[in-house]
């Protein structure tokens, strides 16, 4: 029988958009227990123990990890040597759609102006879809639910290259604070720092991807992503803005090189409910839901 | 200190920043949508299909599904209540609500509001939606459905929803902007050190 691709896709994309919204992944975890554990405050703590709850209450029981089942994005990395020709586009608009309403999701997709909604989740340019050309001939899906929460709060900002590193610790500190318990902290900060303007938001949403705890390759980079991480805790903004000693789990930083001109900063935060789902599908057909 | 307030509940005075509490009866849930739409109505001296009278109003957006002849809430939790900031004041005077349940809190200039209401802001943490939609014991009533399924407004039963923190009382305190003044602060500090 003849392998019909688009049908594994979808099958593949139900499973990623089932997973990343009753589940945070081992990491993002993790990082929540040892927070509950060392948080210092009451309220802080209180608010730890429910967090942490909550996740096991959705394991155990197949529930929604928040009822902010976000925005879907989609990260594609197409392997060059794919016999397959995807649109994967209309794929994932099929699954997010069917998903809406099997799982089911919240319909949170609308008109920008007349804010009427769609009721599948679907609509013009969402999904959202990034596709890149990697090595080989796999398919990696990586599927992000995202939430207003910590959407609204994210920012970009053309930084002026003489002060750098001092600026772009003062801007991400002042934007933390301004966020307060917005985002629902302890939250993930995604920062893209040069490139051009559409570049830094792009990566500071895709280094999200990257789990809790992983520092970046280049020893520069990985300096600034512990110096922010230790800088953003000291705030005290705490567990949803209510004070304590965890206002983020990580800080996690892509970057390119940019214009002698130009310091491009993007933040794009994440709340604590990280959701994020990955899988590998060979030419084949045989996948794996990472 | 871990309270249980049952709902109609009139006076919050007794309330204050930092108490725990647990909600227990009916809370209606409106967003930026409906909390607009309820405005225009006493504006225009139209009275709202359904009573708001000692109910608390939650900001949330529930997931829910229709089962024979109703719904059932899958997933509830606390919305950003920023986006009602403007709102607030017209929201609170037109609609005499003294418990509003939210995320993220309010700006300075709402901690007066609030006072002047004699109302307060209780936030559950956010995103907690697994364990918060256990507290949910029925759709009791629906509207406003062509707002979309987040911004219609429900009318749950709920059983002990919570744990929620008082987090602005009606006394003028407010948890949030002491949090973010006591941060801005720290910044100059924190940038000093590294």
């Amino acid at each position: 029988m003849e392998l019909d691709f688009e049908e594994v896709l979808l099958d593949v994309v139900f499973k990623l958009i089932d997973k990343a919204v009753k589940t945070v992944p081992i990491d993002v975890e993790k990082a929540l227990i040892e927070a509950y554990e060392t948080e210092t405050s009451e309220i802080g703590v209180k608010m730890l123990e429910a967090i942490v709850e909550n996740i096991k209450i959705a394991r155990e029981e197949g529930g929604l990890i928040c009822q902010d089942t976000g925005i879907p994005v989609f990260i594609v990395e197409e392997g060059l040597e794919t016999p397959w020709r995807i649109d994967y586009h209309r794929v994932f608009t099929e699954a997010v759609s069917k998903a809406t309403v099997r799982i089911p999701l919240r319909p949170n997709v609308v008109h920008p102006l007349t804010r009427v909604n769609t009721g599948d989740n679907t609509g013009v340019g969402i999904p959202v879809l990034h596709v890149v050309k990697t090595d080989g001939s796999d398919i990696k899906i990586h599927f992000m639910p995202k939430g207003a929460g910590s959407e609204n709060v994210s920012s970009f900002h053309m930084l002026t290259p003489v002060k750098s590193v001092e600026a772009i610790k003062n801007v991400i500190l002042s934007r933390v604070v301004e966020a307060g318990g917005m985002p629902c902290p302890p939250t993930i900060l995604g920062v893209g720092l040069g490139g051009t303007a559409e570049e830094a938001m792009l990566m500071a949403k895709r280094v999200l991807l990257r789990p809790v705890g992983e520092r970046n390759a280049n020893p520069e980079i990985a300096k600034l992503e512990s110096e922010l991480f230790e800088a953003v805790n000291k705030t005290g903004i705490g567990p949803m803005g209510l004070g304590g000693r965890w206002t983020c789990l990580d800080v996690k930083i892509e970057y390119a090189y940019c214009h002698t001109a130009s310091l491009p900063l993007a933040i794009n935060f994440q709340c604590w409910a990280a959701r994020r789902a990955s899988a590998i599908v060979k030419p084949n057909g045989y996948y794996e839901v990472l | 200190m871990s309270l249980d307030i049952t709902v109609p509940v009139e006076d919050v005075s007794s309330l204050r920043v930092g108490n725990i509490v647990y909600i227990t009866g009916l809370v209606v849930t409106m967003r930026d949508q409906a909390t607009k739409r309820l405005i225009a109505f006493f504006q225009s001296n139209v009275k709202p299909p359904f009573n708001l009278y000692g109910i608390p109003v939650f900001h949330c957006g529930p997931v829910v599904r229709r089962i024979d002849g109703g719904w059932r809430v899958e997933a509830l939790g606390p919305t950003t209540s920023m986006r009602m900031e403007d709102l607030l004041e017209s929201f609170l005077e037109v609609s005499g609500v003294k418990i509003v349940i939210g995320k993220g809190g309010f700006s300075e200039k709402s901690t007066d509001v609030f006072k002047r209401f004699k109302a307060v802001y209780c936030s559950p943490p956010g995103g907690a939606s697994a364990l918060l939609s256990k507290s949910v014991r029925r759709v009791s009533e629906a509207y406003w459905l062509d707002l979309g399924l987040p911004e219609a407004v429900w009318i749950l039963e709920v059983y002990r929803l919570g744990p929620m923190v008082v987090t602005i009382d009606s006394h003028g305190a407010n948890i949030y902007s002491m949090v973010r003044e006591e941060a801005l602060k720290r910044v100059p500090k924190i940038l000093g050190n590294i």
